[in-house]
């Protein structure tokens, strides 16, 4: 089976905007994602989420030195588009209900990596995946059979952005973003995981006392695990866990 | 996108429900005897068009499981039950654990939270509360799967707009293949939602009469909706098997697609080198063919540069376009042309447009069809292609 190695992480949120502020937990004031990568035109019409995902991605892929135009993206969101899918909403209840064909594109869950391949002319894999809590497992899941087939590093990241109004009685959380550069091979690799048992009746819930109930949470979950080399993660996989079990090269 | 050729699985069983109906057997009688679905719209809309609605009422939910009712997990249960059997002999041959589940959708329950919210906002009635977690988001339909089949394997939504399905495919061949699951039960569904038919009409590409891929009078795409579901296993003990998927972006634009169908092209390619056959092995190219004037145009290009005259379907014309659900969909129409030895006629196709070098399929036909490749492309260039075949 193969080993999947942690070559990169990274971690956007509004009051943690990078993983060393994230690891410190060290908040800032509220701010927004730069996603320089996109551009003026495209940022200033792009989601809060799409600006996520273009941060993380960036940072990921910088520290892992390789390039956004030529890696494999595999992104989750358990929910997706929600803020252009609100305005969608509310166009449909007005007037004749005419709806914008800009917000119209950028509602699909694939929004963000589209944007991005476009951006960076990345023409190889992408996909896009959902599953609830279980989205990082899912990602992880997806990223192992990838990597088993191709070698090579996969972008992976995980992203959700606020709940519209409408959906505010079932949840709260802050936005976050998380990013993973996994590769098949050990070359400086942060850590190894290594996907144990699905542990069933197991019920861990996606939150994170910093953030609420978020999806996101299993994924900072297992970054903070990594940051502080302990040895495995429960990941929550609908009625069952994942356990996931880290190790590190010894000290040379 | 270096990809080698890849053993080919074995599709156990399937179901599927379309607007030509809710059993194989319906669907194949109505799909070659060249009868579309294309039906008026089921809710009120300031301009004129059709849509591709399930012929029949879908059974509601049962009560243990009411709070996931929205007609998104209607369709994917009505589409899961003739499953069953099949379904529980893959979960006592392996265990609960070794089953996944890997579907594509567009919308999820986007249907019954457009409505709640509508509703409320036209000025009536403050609506029911509609659930995140077991109504609106993509995982409520696997847990909807979990409770009703037992199932404990990895489950995941593949949701990529119009190739999320066909990527379900791909995605669940790669489980397989690295042993990370014994069987998967893979496919998609989409069910009919009032925003995407707004939403292509804002984009300008919606038509007001049926669809007529590949036809020089094309005027746009009908909106469908539906679910198909394979059980996909290792081996090639199956008669009907998955051969081979090509994956890919076009990285051009968020929804025309690359004039000259590069990125259409690459895919294809891709699929066929998984599978290891010759363009000359295909006998039948189920088409994207949403009957828009450029999408037709770029795929008939690729499709030409790739396969020459193998004659070409586009079945939207009895569907509509089903979204998410519409690579699942058209995967089980080629499976029916595996089956049947019949090519369905491509509907509304008259009269073709001379302009594209294809060899479009203008009434049905029978033959000895072995292997057909089916492709679906997507909002931000996201693209696939499958090869599905019938053991000789």
């Amino acid at each position: 089976m193969t080993g999947l190695h942690v070559r990169a992480m990274a971690v956007w949120t509004p009051r943690f905007p990078s993983l060393d502020a994230w690891r410190a937990r060290a908040a800032s004031e509220p701010s927004t994602p730069p996603a320089a990568i996109l551009g003026a035109r495209a940022r200033g019409r792009a989601s809060m989420l799409t600006r996520m995902i273009s941060e993380v991605a960036t940072s990921a892929a910088q520290a892992a030195s390789i390039e956004l135009g030529r890696v494999p993206l595999i992104v989750g969101s358990a929910y997706g588009e929600m803020e252009t899918t609100s305005q969608l909403l509310t166009m449909m209840g007005e007037g004749d209900g005419t709806l914008s064909p800009a917000r119209f594109q950028s509602s699909v869950h694939n929004a963000a990596a589209g944007l991005l391949s476009i951006t960076t002319g990345n023409q190889g894999f992408s996909t896009c995946i959902a599953a609830g809590d279980a989205t990082a497992a899912a990602l992880l899941i997806e990223a192992q059979a990838w990597l088993a087939e191709h070698g090579g590093a996969v972008l992976v990241i995980l992203a959700e952005e606020r709940l519209p109004g409408f959906f505010a009685h079932n949840e709260t959380f802050e936005p976050a973003a998380a990013a993973l550069v996994l590769s098949a091979a050990p070359d400086s690799a942060l850590a190894e995981l290594e996907m144990g048992q699905r542990v069933p009746g197991v019920a861990v819930r996606a939150e994170h006392p910093e953030l609420g109930r978020t999806p996101v949470a299993p994924l900072l979950a297992l970054i903070d695990a990594v940051s502080d080399a302990e040895s495995d993660v429960l990941v929550p996989a609908f009625s069952a866990a994942l356990r996931i079990v880290l190790r590190y090269k010894a000290a040379p | 996108m270096a990809s080698s050729k890849q053993p080919a699985l074995s599709i156990a069983d399937y179901s599927v429900s379309c607007a030509l109906g809710v059993t194989r057997a319906e669907v194949a009688e109505r799909l070659f005897a060249g009868r579309s679905g294309l039906v008026a719209p089921p809710f009120a809309l300031p301009f004129a068009t059709l849509c591709g609605l399930i012929p029949r009422e879908l059974a509601p939910l049962p009560t243990a499981h009411a709070r996931f009712e929205t007609r998104q997990a209607r369709l994917a249960y009505a589409t899961l039950e003739p499953l069953r059997p099949a379904l529980e002999s893959c979960i006592d041959r392996y265990g609960r654990q070794r089953v996944a589940v890997v579907l594509g959708s567009s919308n999820a329950g986007l249907d019954t939270t457009e409505r709640t919210f509508v509703e409320h906002a036209r000025g009536g009635k403050a609506p029911a509360a509609s659930s995140l977690h077991d109504q609106h988001a993509y995982s409520a339909v696997l847990a909807l799967i979990e409770a009703l089949t037992g199932i404990a394997g990895p489950m995941l939504f593949v949701s990529t707009a119009c190739s999320s399905s066909g990527k379900a495919f791909a995605s669940a061949a790669r489980l397989l293949r690295a042993g990370l699951a014994d069987a998967v039960l893979v496919g998609g569904v989409d069910a009919l939602c009032e925003m995407t038919v707004r939403g292509f009409r804002s984009l300008g590409v919606l038509a007001e009469a049926a669809c007529r891929p590949f036809s020089s009078a094309r005027s746009g795409i009908n909106i469908g909706e539906g679910a198909a579901f394979f059980l996909l296993e290792r081996g090639d003990r199956a008669a009907l098997q998955l051969l081979g998927c090509g994956e890919g972006a076009d990285a051009h634009h968020m929804t025309a697609p690359h004039p000259q169908g590069e990125g259409a092209e690459r895919v294809m390619r891709a699929a066929l080198e998984q599978a290891g056959l010759d363009a000359s092995q295909i006998d039948l190219v189920n088409a994207h063919g949403t009957a828009t004037d450029q999408g037709d145009s770029s795929e008939a290009l690729a499709i030409a540069r790739v396969l020459g005259t193998a004659p070409v379907v586009s079945t939207k014309g009895y569907t509509g376009h089903a979204l998410g659900a519409a690579g699942a969909i058209e995967a089980a129409l080629c499976l029916l042309t595996l089956e049947h030895g019949i090519a369905p006629a491509s509907l509304g196709c008259g009269p073709v447009d001379q302009a594209l070098p294809i060899q479009v399929l203008q009434a049905s036909a029978r033959g000895d069809y072995k292997r057909v490749l089916s492709n679906s492309f997507a909002f931000g260039g996201s693209n696939v292609s499958l090869v599905l075949g019938r053991r000789a």
